[in-house]
């Protein structure tokens, strides 16, 4: 009996004993984490050595693969130690100062993660933050991954904290509902500032800041609220064009330093859809008109006769950072000797120049191309508009001193929307094959250096150029890359580019140190998955210092409000009706 | 009667009743369609209501198709056309509907032309950019006409008026991976039901592979060329008078020759291969650059679907003559690429074992690893 007893309880103790170990071995097997090889692919795709500013809110982000799930993310704050005066070599060893560990990852970030991302931002200004993301295959949540780190440095200089862009559907014949939204890029806090739901479903379009002044704003409307409505200090006002000038539209818009003067283009835009069975091409956009400038004091518009020329077509004016000169992109008008010359160059220029080069792809045959002559083919080719750069008196308001700072046209290319930088030192331009709205498939930006004529092998021998002129490499991919814009310190640039899907355009940051532009990274936002859903385009991005001081109630108000009537001085050859989109067609 | 007999006799009767019912389950939509008026009133479910009144029809017509069922769609869209009034506003729309059914069922030859009488029928496409209201019929419509564009642009305005519902995130996404548009079909699959989107993520997967191969190159995008590349290309190839016009040396010459064949290399415009390889045999050159060969081979492979034995021996008697070595290089790729288009886990040694080459240049450029 007692025999029995020994024995039971030795199976006992073996059983317990069999049950522990493998309670043990399934909390061992619970702890393994595998190290991958590669970092995990995300979406929006974030790259090593991004620069970030201090102020930023946290940057979410998705697996790409749709099996795998991110479990948690640590991210470790660094900073390098100051120099001891004393013992001047020092050391490059970065100290830690500082993790927070999302654990889970969140779907979308809350306060508190705001004010633990901030907390470490605060800590690493001239460091760096390391990226750890740990991810589990779904429906294995016990098999974890660690993916190597990525490093992210923090600048020292802020970015400006609210950014202004117009958001719609990313399809350009649809404006069903466009709207223009103010962020705060510190903690994703986002208000309408222009919503045409309440606006008639206006179009809406070409807006632009003084600076970096959300409250010196300016946006056209159109449609049955068709006016120009204009913010001084946050104080709206609508304007109207007289009925005298019928053919008098404004278009892009350029402001002077100061606030005083906006320099407008008068543009018919028309565009054309080309396509083949599977792809979109160009949507061709004609860019018919001169340059005038409206003086905000007194509401008048005028211009000069260098800038309303009928020989040439203006478009995308743009003021230097002093004020003292404008840039525009200039392109020979339809009917004209220029056009006629640019058309026989085209031609002459066929054998080597593939027919369809202003097509986003190539190779494809001209004929699959719908409802496409070789004539059209060869006017929209033509369609190359070179940089020009005429002095400006704002105190005479007078203009002078014309001249080409490059002529693309000559490199078979065409530029459009020059942006200087807050500094003086240089432009941002678009470049295109041809055409000047980089909406498709096709910009990149190239920096044009104002003083510096130092050759850059970019420009061929005898074509004019007076200034040194170099892409932008670290930014520009496949997609396009456009409407650049500077923070009011000028480190910081953002601008819209496709490159995630070849369709929607979203906003990108890049960091500028000393004219060169670091790595750019998608703008935030709340939910971490934002950019794999999201279906929305973002464009004519700026950066503005301080909030708006009216939102879309008071836009909408205004818009339905009484308008003024600007005064034109001269500009007779606007007193007839606009030229109809059939003579602007290519 | 003997019993066997009777058992056989009401089997027999229980299977034509079964076979007959079967049918007309099965083909009365096109008995009913060649003799409307002696039909009697089918078991399908489109004829469930006997007070079946226009907008009935019309519903049943759109059902169909978002169920992509072209059959009940013809038979709804007919009904509806008996019914409706000449003015009625979703004709276009019902007509769009009966034209897609007959693309899609292939019969569009045979019956287009017993519909004259419906005035909406007289054009294939609707004219000019169609109300978004009918975007749905119009984007299959031009999708089963193989125009793909119109059918994303038409659904994007549409979901822009109408917001995202299911059937157009799934139209969408079939257009895009259809198109390549793998990036955006992705973002169009994220809004579809988690249950539906393992399948559609396979697909995606599955074309993602396909493309990585050979069709992924006409949707490649190239970089834009340079300025200078832009020159260079403008005034290269030269005859003779115009390299006298330029006053070039040989070195010259051959420095630049060799610069435009990189740089149409690199925008893999192999059609000019011919030309280049002719501008080679006129300086004098007794071999051409080993990118150049590759570029003949891949060119002979990719252009004519196959290495040309012929070809390739009529090159390796001429002289400029594609070498062995590059020949056996080309080969043990081609084998390894074929392997890895059949399944092979064999990435890693074609990128060490092929990295440097022109072929694995030309196919893999642009492809994030």
């Amino acid at each position: 009996m007692k025999k029995n007893l020994y024995r039971t309880l030795l199976v006992t103790v073996l059983l317990a004993d069999a049950v522990l170990l493998g309670l043990a071995g399934k909390r061992e097997q619970k702890k393994r984490i595998y190290m991958a090889e590669r970092p995990l692919v995300t979406i929006p795709a974030y790259a090593d050595s991004l620069v970030l500013p201090p102020n930023i809110a946290p940057l979410g982000f998705t697996a790409e693969c749709p099996d795998m799930k991110i479990k948690a993310v640590k991210f470790s704050a660094f900073v390098y130690p100051q120099a001891d005066p004393a013992n001047p070599i020092g050391t490059d060893t970065a100290l830690a100062v500082g993790q927070i560990l999302f654990d889970p990852w969140p779907g979308k970030f809350e306060a508190q993660h705001l004010r633990q991302w901030h907390g470490l931002l605060a800590g690493a200004k001239n460091g760096f933050i390391r990226v750890e993301i740990t991810a589990y295959p779904d429906g294995q949540p016990d098999s974890l991954q660690c993916f190597p780190p990525l490093t992210w440095f923090i600048a020292d200089e802020p970015i400006d904290p609210y950014i202004i862009y117009r958001t719609s559907i990313f399809e350009d014949a649809s404006y069903h509902h466009l709207v223009i939204e103010q962020k705060n890029i510190e903690n994703f806090e986002t208000q309408p500032l222009l919503d045409n739901f309440l606006m008639n479903r206006n179009c809406m379009n070409c807006h632009a800041c003084e600076g970096n002044n959300i409250n010196n704003f300016l946006v056209h409307l159109r449609g049955t609220l068709t006016g120009t409505l204009l913010a001084r200090d946050g104080e709206l006002l609508k304007l109207k064009i007289p009925d005298s000038h019928p053919g008098l539209r404004l278009v892009y818009p350029s402001w002077h330093k100061g606030g005083d003067f906006i320099a407008f283009s008068t543009n018919q835009v028309y565009s054309q859809h080309f396509s083949t069975p599977n792809r979109k091409g160009l949507v061709t956009v004609d860019t018919l008109g001169d340059i005038v400038v409206l003086d905000t004091k007194t509401l008048e518009l005028f211009s000069c006769d260098e800038l309303t020329s009928d020989e040439y077509d203006d478009v995308f004016p743009c003021f230097s950072a002093d004020g003292r000169s404008l840039f525009f992109c200039r392109a020979p008008a339809r009917g004209t000797e220029a056009e006629r010359q640019a058309l026989e160059k085209v031609r002459q220029q066929a054998r080597h120049t593939p027919a369809d080069s202003l097509f986003f792809r190539t190779g494809e045959r001209l004929e699959n191309w719908m409802g496409v002559s070789d004539e059209q083919i060869e006017k929209a080719n033509a369609l190359r508009a070179d940089l020009m750069q005429i002095d400006f008196d704002p105190d005479t308001r007078r203009f002078s001193n014309l001249r080409t700072v490059a002529r693309f046209s000559d490199m078979n290319r065409s530029v459009t929307m020059p942006f200087a930088s807050p500094d003086g030192e240089y432009l941002v331009v678009s470049v295109l094959p041809t055409t000047t709205f980089s909406v498709q498939v096709m910009g990149d930006l190239y920096k044009i250096h104002l003083h510096d004529s130092t050759p850059s092998g970019m420009v061929p021998t005898g074509v004019e150029c007076g200034y040194r002129i170099e892409p932008i490499h670290s930014l520009n991919t496949d997609g396009s890359e456009t409407f650049h814009s500077f923070s009011s310190n000028g480190r910081w640039m953002v601008f819209a580019s496709n490159r995630e899907t070849f369709g929607i355009p979203e906003l990108y940051i890049s960091y500028v140190s000393e004219g060169r532009f670091a790595k750019p990274f998608i703008l935030p936002q709340a939910e971490t998955d934002f950019y794999a859903r999201n279906l929305r385009a973002f464009l004519f991005p700026f950066l503005s210092a301080e909030p708006a001081k009216f939102n879309a109630t008071k836009t909408a108000e205004a818009a339905h409000g009484e308008s003024v009537e600007l005064k034109v001085i001269d500009l007779d050859k606007y007193k007839t009706a606009a030229r109809p989109a059939s003579e602007s067609g290519p | 009667m003997r019993p066997d007999i009777k058992r056989y006799g009401i089997f027999l009767l229980f299977l034509c009743l079964a076979i007959t019912t079967d049918a007309a389950e099965h083909h009365t939509a096109w008995l009913n369609v060649m003799n409307a008026d002696r039909r009697t009133p089918p078991r399908n479910t489109l004829w469930k209501n006997d007070d079946t009144t226009a907008e009935n029809h019309a519903s049943d017509a759109r059902v169909a198709l978002e169920q992509n069922e072209p059959i009940k769609a013809r038979i709804a869209a007919e009904r509806y056309f008996q019914t409706a009034a000449d003015t009625a506003a979703d004709r276009t729309e019902m007509a769009t509907i009966l034209k897609w059914a007959l693309v899609t069922t292939g019969r569009l030859n045979e019956d287009f032309l017993t519909y004259g009488r419906i005035p909406e029928m007289g054009l294939m496409l609707p004219i000019s950019f169609p109300a978004t209201d009918i975007a749905k019929p119009y984007s299959c419509l031009t999708i089963a006409c193989g125009l793909y564009v119109p059918a994303l642009s038409t659904m994007i305005c549409a979901t822009d008026r109408n917001g995202l519902d299911l059937f157009s995130a799934r139209l969408l996404t079939e257009i895009c991976i259809g198109t390549g548009r793998l990036s955006l079909a992705r973002r169009y699959i994220a809004h579809l039901p988690e249950t539906e989107q393992d399948d559609w993520y396979r697909q995606l997967k599955q074309h993602r592979q396909a493309l990585w191969a050979w069709d992924s190159l006409p949707y490649h995008l190239p970089s834009e060329p340079t300025t200078t590349d832009a020159w260079v290309s403008l005034f290269y190839p030269l005859n003779a008078a115009e390299k006298a016009a330029y006053n070039l040396t040989p070195a010259q010459a051959r420095c630049l020759l060799d610069y435009y064949t990189l740089l149409q290399l690199l925008h893999k415009r192999l059609e000019l291969l011919p030309d280049i390889t002719e501008a080679y045999r006129e300086q004098g050159v007794t071999r051409l650059p080993t990118y150049v060969q590759e570029a003949l081979l891949l060119s002979m492979n990719y252009l004519n679907g196959g290495v040309s034995k012929d070809e390739l021996s009529r090159w390796r008697a001429g002289d400029l003559r594609i070498e062995p070595g590059v020949v056996e290089r080309f080969e043990r790729w081609f084998h390894a690429f074929t392997a890895l288009r059949n399944g092979a886990d064999n990435w890693h040694d074609i990128r060490q074992n092929h990295g440097d080459s022109y072929v694995f240049y030309f196919i893999w450029d642009g492809v994030a690893f």
